[in-house]
């Protein structure tokens, strides 16, 4: 049975394999955080303790004990760490952080559409199964002087480009806004991709 | 069936957190009903029990919440303008995504499945296209039906109960979008100290990110604002088209996405400028969105190369002007040394500043930084200046950096029209002017259609499957997301023009016909009855018979009597009411229609009751002269002459014996005995035995 008619018709692989590349996505941040040592628990826990989000909630909760070990949840398929007294995520680990990139760049890694699972329905529909690297992804960059730059991406070299810094182009987030309501302003507030030299 | 949320979908520990985290139905006043479904286990991300103080008109009071809140305020706003009749749900989650300190994913969102080939449903129209994909949420909306009759793995599309039987991040549902943010921005580590703004009001500050804002973007994804052809090789998913790539044109080839090849869709995609939406709603709307004065570099003179050329404005120096800076353009020459290598880069005092004074400087990119070249040209009395990109790509970037010293206008211009202008230079003096084209809108080619984004090669953010970055005023779906958004997705935006392009037809009253094919745009009527023709249905006519008199008042709203006539009186004017007698009997059967007779009385059996009947025993004398009216008498004889006749006068003639007549009793006959004389009375009685009547008078 498939979704649109419960009339039992199979999944139809046309070529390729999605699913596997989604699974292969999926363990990377399917990894289990509880294998973290005290130390590095105790580090992020003073890391989350010492950046509580300015979001206009209320300070954190007092920190956990240090010799609590994180419990595994999961969230959205993938497990992660959580702090059981406090209930918070526990911080990523710099290994864990490289798998959350990889995940990343999966995302985004969409080289061909040829793979794409198509499943046929009863009434003559067809459904095709999008993996994540159909996703688009929203990602902030800072550059030294904080300025911050939003960007929505859809391919690797964009991603890395980003996390390592070098997208630090394009309209600037944090700058004071450049119109206001009402009146339109006669023109586009500055460069809209700048580069320094 | 497929509402029914199974136990086993989450971890036990997960279904107390959903026993509420499914926020209610939008606003009564949305088009589109678009609910946030929580993944989130319990005590994390939507679940998370930090306690918050309200802020920005959001009043959750946990961090959870909070988040939760501002994803259902951007699905209402959303909601609130689009229309569909099937629920669209969001399977969202709050979780960890990579980022470092300086740079973070802060989310991700797209449609889950894409459809296409949908029938028809009723007044639902289905796919617009054959063997063409759009998003899950748009194909359901198209079909009328909720299009998932059952949880699905978001990775194989199989049934499924729980997450666990997808595997790996997949999840089991049969929500529309999947949405992913991060759950720890602001963090250590994760873009350290900028955390979301999760207020309702856009009043974030310049360390924080504003959610609902980026919720608006990636929702505009998920809801079809997205093509899905690989950039990579230009391959289309099963080899169908999506209907966002049939409006993209490439107006330099002249061919639409959907009927290009692979090679050249990839082609297209880095065509910068020419990517364009070939027709519909979203041109129509481009005149009273985009705004004039795209800054440009004009070739004022020689001929051979003359025209616009594109530019990247500074950041520093005076901007361009609608009247810009005119003159001859200059190659700028400097010491080749370990400032820079070349006599053209600028990084020195010019040397020929004699050439340069009064004129618009050319140097060319690289080495140093750009105010530095600037600061030298301007320094040798240029006027303005002009760097040639020394890497190919398009759109020129901008020249970044700041010095208030530098007074002058400055742009880039790309590698290709450098060395165009270079050219030139050699033979002739090239005039130019720097300036914004009042003639052009910014965001939009010649013939005024938005440009999309497809940038060569790709820098910032995601081509093709939004506007470009030169738009003006900005529009929610560029790559970037300007802090000037405000939390609409309508006004002086062209992000729900597109929607209505790829298929998001208007249906405000939800009844699967477009407003514009609809009799009653506003009030579910899928029939369309429409009585008095008047093309107004019947469902939102104030005068459905159109006989001029307004339902709430016509005693047959649906039957045209503009006389209100109403024989009996009672609510009901006559050409609707069943027994305009009221007599019991319904007009149809009733020999009286109009006049009440319960009893129907019919003396001659002529139909025609006789309380409506002229002549009610149907001798042919009517009944206001007929002495016997109940009675037929065509003689009307009355042998007493007392008015009634002999048929229905129990008391007249003729006598019955010789002594009646002879005697004088008369007993049997009425008063006034008028009668004729005693001697017709012997006479009729002589006759009535045979004998002959004597003349008598």
């Amino acid at each position: 049975m498939t979704g649109r008619n419960s009339g039992g018709v199979g999944p139809k692989r046309l070529t390729g394999y999605v699913a596997a590349a989604t699974i292969l996505a999926a363990s990377l941040l399917g990894i289990a955080w509880a294998n973290s040592d005290k130390a590095q628990d105790k580090k992020n826990q003073q890391q989350a303790a010492a950046t509580q989000p300015t979001t206009g909630q209320k300070p954190t909760q007092k920190a956990t004990d240090q010799k609590t070990q994180p419990v595994t949840r999961t969230i959205g398929g993938a497990t992660v760490a959580v702090d059981p007294a406090t209930g918070r995520l526990v911080p990523p680990t710099p290994e864990e952080m490289a798998k959350l990139t990889a995940a990343l760049y999966k995302m985004v890694s969409r080289e061909s559409a040829d793979d794409l699972l198509i499943i046929p329905q009863e009434d003559g529909s067809l459904m095709g199964v999008l993996d994540d690297s159909y996703n688009e992804v929203a990602m902030a960059t800072r550059d030294a002087k904080g300025n911050l730059r939003l960007h929505c991406i859809d391919t690797p070299d964009q991603a890395k480009r980003v996390l390592e810094g070098k997208a630090n182009v394009g309209p600037i987030y944090n700058e004071k806004k450049a119109k206001t309501t009402g009146k339109k302003a006669a023109q586009k507030p500055g460069p809209s991709f700048t580069e320094t030299e | 069936m497929r509402r029914h949320l199974d136990a086993g979908l989450l971890a036990p520990i997960a279904l107390l957190a959903l026993a509420f985290a499914v926020l209610p139905a939008t606003p009564a006043f949305a088009n589109a009903t678009i609910t946030i479904f929580n993944g989130n286990a319990a005590g994390v991300g939507f679940n998370d029990p930090t306690p918050a103080a309200p802020v920005g008109g959001n009043p959750g009071t946990t961090l959870g919440a909070q988040r939760l809140n501002a994803f259902q305020f951007a699905a209402d706003i959303w909601g609130a303008t689009l229309d569909s009749s099937v629920p669209i749900k969001i399977y969202a989650t709050f979780e960890p995504l990579s980022c470092n300190a300086t740079s973070a994913t802060l989310g991700s969102a797209g449609t889950i499945f894409i459809w296409s080939n949908i029938p028809p449903n009723g007044t639902y129209p289905g796919s617009e296209f054959p063997n063409t994909w759009t998003s899950q949420a748009l194909s359901a909306k198209r079909g009328g039906v909720d299009i998932l009759t059952t949880p699905l793995c978001t990775n194989t599309g199989a049934v499924c109960t729980t997450n666990a039987e997808c595997g790996g991040t997949a999840v089991c549902t049969d929500a529309e979008i999947r949405a992913r943010f991060n759950v720890n921005l602001g963090n250590v580590g994760c873009l350290t100290g900028i955390p979301w703004y999760l207020g309702f009001d856009n009043n974030h500050t310049a360390n924080q990110i504003d959610l609902v804002t980026v919720l608006l973007h990636e929702f505009g994804h998920g809801l079809g604002f997205q093509q899905f052809a690989s950039l990579a090789n230009g391959a289309l998913p099963g080899g169908f088209p999506d209907v966002y790539n049939r409006r993209l044109l490439d107006n330099g080839t002249g061919k639409t996405w959907n009927i290009m090849t692979g090679p050249e869709r990839v082609a297209s995609s880095i065509n910068y400028g020419h990517l364009v939406w070939s027709n519909g709603q979203v041109n129509t709307e481009v005149p009273g969105v985009l705004a004039f004065g795209l800054p440009n570099l004009r070739v004022n003179s020689p001929g051979s190369i003359s025209g616009s050329y594109a530019v990247g404005e500074a950041q520093f120096g005076a901007p361009l002007s609608n009247v810009g800076v005119s003159g001859d353009l200059v190659k700028a020459l400097d010491a080749a040394n370990a400032a820079g290598p070349t006599t053209f880069d600028a990084c020195t005092a010019i040397t020929n500043a004699g050439d340069v004074a009064g004129k618009i400087a050319l140097v060319d990119r690289g080495t140093c930084g750009f105010i530095v070249k600037a600061a030298n040209v301007q320094a040798a009395g240029a006027i303005a200046m002009v760097v040639a990109d020394n890497a190919a790509g398009a759109p020129p970037a901008g020249l970044g950096g700041v010095d208030p010293t530098i007074v002058i206008p400055s742009v880039r211009i790309t590698i290709t029209d450098g060395n165009t202008i270079k050219a030139a230079m050699a033979s002739n003096t090239v005039n130019i002017t720097l300036a914004r084209d009042l003639t052009k809108r910014q965001g939009a080619d010649d013939m005024d259609r938005a440009q999309f984004y497809a940038p060569n090669p790709v820098v910032g953010g995601s081509s093709v499957s939004h506007y470009d970055i030169s738009a003006f005023p900005n529009q929610l779906m560029e790559p970037n997301i300007n802090n000037d958004l405000t939390h609409n997705v309508t006004g002086v935006d062209l992000t729900l023009a597109l929607m209505r392009d790829i298929g998001w037809y208007p249906d405000t009253d939800v009844d699967g016909l477009a407003n514009s094919a609809d009799n009653c745009p506003n009030v579910s009527n899928p029939g369309q009855a429409d009585l008095d023709g008047d093309h107004l249905g019947d469902a939102c006519d104030p005068d459905d018979d159109g006989d001029g008199v307004n339902d709430d008042v016509d005693n047959c709203p649906v039957d045209a009597n503009s006389d209100q006539a109403n024989n009996d009186g009672d609510a009901l004017g006559d050409v609707c009411d069943p027994d305009d007698d009221n007599d019991g009997v319904m007009d149809g059967a009733d020999n009286c229609p109009f006049t009440s007779n319960g009893d129907q009385l019919d003396t001659d059996g002529d139909g025609l009751g006789n309380a409506c009947d002229a002549d009610d025993d149907g001798d042919g004398v009517a009944d206001g002269s007929d002495n016997c009216p109940l009675v037929g008498n065509t003689d009307q004889a009355d042998f007493d002459r007392d008015g009634r006749g002999d048929v229905c006068d129990p008391l007249t003639g003729p006598p019955q014996d010789k002594a009646q007549c002879m005697n004088g009793n008369w007993g049997r006959f009425n008063d006034p005995r008028t009668f004729p004389n005693q001697g017709l009375c012997i006479c009729y009685i002589m006759s009535a035995h045979g004998e002959k009547c004597p003349s008598i008078k």
